[in-house]
């Protein structure tokens, strides 16, 4: 009974699911045994293309360190509503990257958020600051689709 | 006359003998392409030109009517895919190859093929499970050495180096892996402990693990928060000091914990990842 | 005749193969070739099929190595595939037709309604009207282009055409303005109804701390809070046009998501080829 299970799984499976791995030409993989943690990292350095990215970044670093570190992963959106402040701020100017962060606060205090925003692997919700500099270009992920940040 | 007879009897008889010659020499150079593709396609596998490998091989067994290299061509397949990363397409070949292989040894074999690419695919729960079911198969009494041997691969790509220790040393009392899996769980720190010293002390938890900055800071926030809210309290100023203890020091209690936990995580899969890479580069013995 | 048997024997034994693998023969890579491509195994079928081209040409072979590629979504290689094929070929014609398929699957709109614009072949039309429900140079006329699609598909491709013409988008402007009045309503106009009640309590929780701070007299407090509820304000209305525009992207995306299934389901209208049957 188990071999006709078998058989049944490997031809219902066997044309359709297997022939696409090789859709392009691939080589010898590299093995790694290690372990990949599924914690967030921060960002600590100091590049910034101007003198004002430059002062936002070292407030944000200031505020990491002796305070977000600290008190926990609250924020559900990647990237977290700091981080959103300093990308948006990078994108955009001073004030408008403020506007973006208070809206983002906003959303967050929201606490009906599900269903709303695409996942990211580690279950945050994935909610980069690029959807709303409102220039128009706006690359849509469903819902339901899983993304990789960082 | 006579002569005459005997010598065209002789011409027709071997006539029938150069027919029937020529004809097994006919079978045995189709065996000889077949064979030669054989070869052609080991040759690709051995340079570790995987995928062109896998081509030949399914140009063998197209044109292998008689299903002569079935088994070993569907082996050296899922090798490649198992080489080239492909672990669901490598488990695939492992099962066809094992369905048409011919003596328990093949078998036996090909099972533990299909395990070990579990292990790599970290699908360890799988691989367990499939030793579960080679142990208690009586056919197999014999391989039990080999069966807990990489039921102790498992358990280490499960993070579980106490259960694999316990697995090797079934095989013997000083066994490398044991030895190996044992210092590796005594190295690592204690989850709970951590948590229970943040618990009890903010910090303490931190400074277990040997995060002493972020320790001192945790201490620091909870310590000023809590005499804020206490003062609040003493001065009567209730709502002001429910305000912050609960939006403050709760806030800082609770990140204490979680750090003390991550910090204490952390550190285990920096060990676990230490003798991980030591298996994946140093070790000698068998690995998935 | 011992002396003859051994001979024979010994003789046969001896012969080694002069010829070539015959796996590799024309006719064998082809055999091999075909079943790749029967297995979607594509990519292994176009290097097979390549190796055919050296013996000589073969109008089907030349057909395809394109459609393989563009079964496997390669489709700049499948249009220059296409495009190698000439009139001689007893495929030309199918190929052409793959080929401004080619282009609607890739998104290359333009280029396909440069290329088809004025043609008058029936199939060549559909992709041309297809190609607007996408990307609309100007909307055509609806009679017209429901005229070229068979009637039992004219209600599907009618709420298409009906959804191109007129989507259903939110004004990101009259969002900013109804946030700009009432805190909130713009994103509840957006549907974004518990963002829009948190933007209001937000916006007016500080608008009263504010006021009451001034009240009594605690005048930095009064700042302080007036500031913030400034940012949450000004953010509520900033949120609310952004969100219009994400709403306005999502119903583009969905749209278009169902248009492709739906014309991946029909073939784009065009005759399924008999290698993919």
């Amino acid at each position: 009974m188990k071999y006709f299970y078998i058989i049944f799984v490997l031809l219902f499976f066997s044309t359709n699911l297997f022939s696409q791995t090789d859709w392009e030409k691939w080589g010898k993989a590299e093995t790694d045994y290690t372990i990949k943690d599924n914690y967030r990292h921060r960002n600590y350095n100091f590049n910034s293309d101007n003198a004002g990215n430059f002062v936002v970044k070292f407030f944000a670093n200031a505020y990491w360190f002796f305070v977000s570190d600290l008190d926990g992963d609250n924020c559900p959106f990647r990237p977290s509503c700091s981080a959103f402040f300093v990308e948006a701020v990078k994108e955009t100017n001073i004030f408008q990257g403020t506007l973006m962060f208070f809206d983002r606060f906003t959303r967050d205090t929201n606490v009906f958020k599900e269903g709303k925003y695409p996942r990211e692997k580690s279950g945050h919700y994935y909610d980069p600051s690029s959807l709303y500099t409102l220039s128009g270009k706006i690359y849509y992920i469903p819902v339901n689709e899983i993304t990789a940040w960082e | 006359m006579i002569r005459i007879i005997l010598w065209k009897e002789m011409i027709s008889l071997n006539k029938y003998l150069l027919i029937f010659v020529l004809l097994i020499g006919n079978i045995s150079f189709a065996q000889d392409y077949l064979k030669q593709q054989f070869d052609f396609a080991k040759k690709l596998f051995d340079e570790e030109d995987y995928y062109d490998a896998i081509t030949e091989f399914k140009r063998l067994q197209f044109f292998d009517t008689s299903n002569v290299y079935i088994s070993s061509s569907d082996e050296l397949i899922a090798q490649s895919y198992k080489n080239g990363g492909k672990y669901s397409d490598a488990i695939h070949y492992f099962t066809l190859a094992e369905l048409n292989a011919t003596n328990n040894d093949d078998i036996f074999k090909l099972k533990i093929e299909i395990v070990r690419v579990n292990i790599l695919r970290r699908t360890t729960d799988n691989a367990l499970q499939l030793l579960d079911d080679l142990e208690k198969e009586k056919r197999w009494t014999d391989k039990i050495g080999e069966i807990n041997y990489w039921k102790g691969w498992s358990y280490i790509f499960a993070d579980e180096w106490d259960k694999a220790a316990e697995e090797f040393s079934k095989i013997s009392p000083d066994y490398e892996l044991k030895l190996l899996c044992e210092k590796t769980n005594e190295e690592k720190y204690s989850v709970t402990l951590a948590k229970i010293m943040s618990a009890f002390l903010p910090g303490s938890g931190q400074f277990y693990t040997g995060n002493y900055l972020s320790g001192f800071l945790s201490l620091g926030w909870c310590a000023l928060w809590g005499y804020v809210s206490v003062n609040a309290f003493v001065e009567q100023r209730v709502f002001d000091g429910l305000a912050v203890a609960n939006f403050l020091w709760f806030r800082f209690y609770r990140g204490n914990l979680e750090n003390a936990e991550k910090f204490a995580v952390e550190k285990n899969l920096q060990i676990s990842n230490e003798s991980l890479k030591f298996l994946q580069d140093d070790y000698k013995g068998e690995k998935p | 005749m011992k002396k003859t048997i051994f001979l024979f024997i010994l003789f046969s034994l001896t012969i080694k193969p002069q010829t070539p693998n015959p796996l590799y023969s024309p006719e064998n890579v082809r055999k091999f070739a075909d079943y790749l491509f029967s297995g979607k195994d594509y990519l292994r079928s176009v290097f097979e099929y390549e190796k055919l081209l050296q013996y000589g040409k073969n109008d089907t072979i030349e057909f395809k190595i394109p459609v393989a590629y563009q079964l496997m979504e390669q489709y700049d290689l499948a249009l220059q595939e296409f495009s190698k094929i000439n009139k001689e070929s007893v495929y030309y014609n199918e190929s052409e037709r793959e080929y401004y398929k080619t282009l609607l699957l890739s998104d290359k709109y333009e280029e396909l309604q440069n290329k088809l614009f004025g043609n008058e072949v029936k199939d060549y039309q559909r992709l041309l009207y297809l190609s607007y429900l996408f990307n609309p140079v100007k909307v055509p006329d609806e009679q017209n282009f429901l005229n070229i699609f068979p009637s039992s598909e004219k209600r599907n491709l009618q709420n298409f055409f009906d959804k191109k013409k007129d989507p259903p988008y939110k004004s990101s402007l009259l969002a900013g303005l109804f946030s700009a009045l009432i805190p909130g309503s713009g994103k509840i106009y957006i549907s974004e109804i518990g963002d829009g009640i948190t933007a209001f309590i937000a916006s007016s929780l500080f608008a009263f701390l504010s006021y009451d701070n001034f009240r009594a007299n605690h005048n930095f407090r009064g700042w302080l809070f007036s500031g913030i509820g400034f940012f949450f304000y000004a953010g509520n209305i900033y949120g609310s046009v952004a969100a219009a525009q994400i709403y306005n992207a999502k119903v583009d995306y969905q749209y278009k998501e169902k248009l492709k299934q739906y014309l991946n389901d029909k073939n784009y209208f065009m005759e399924r080829n008999d290698f993919i049957k």
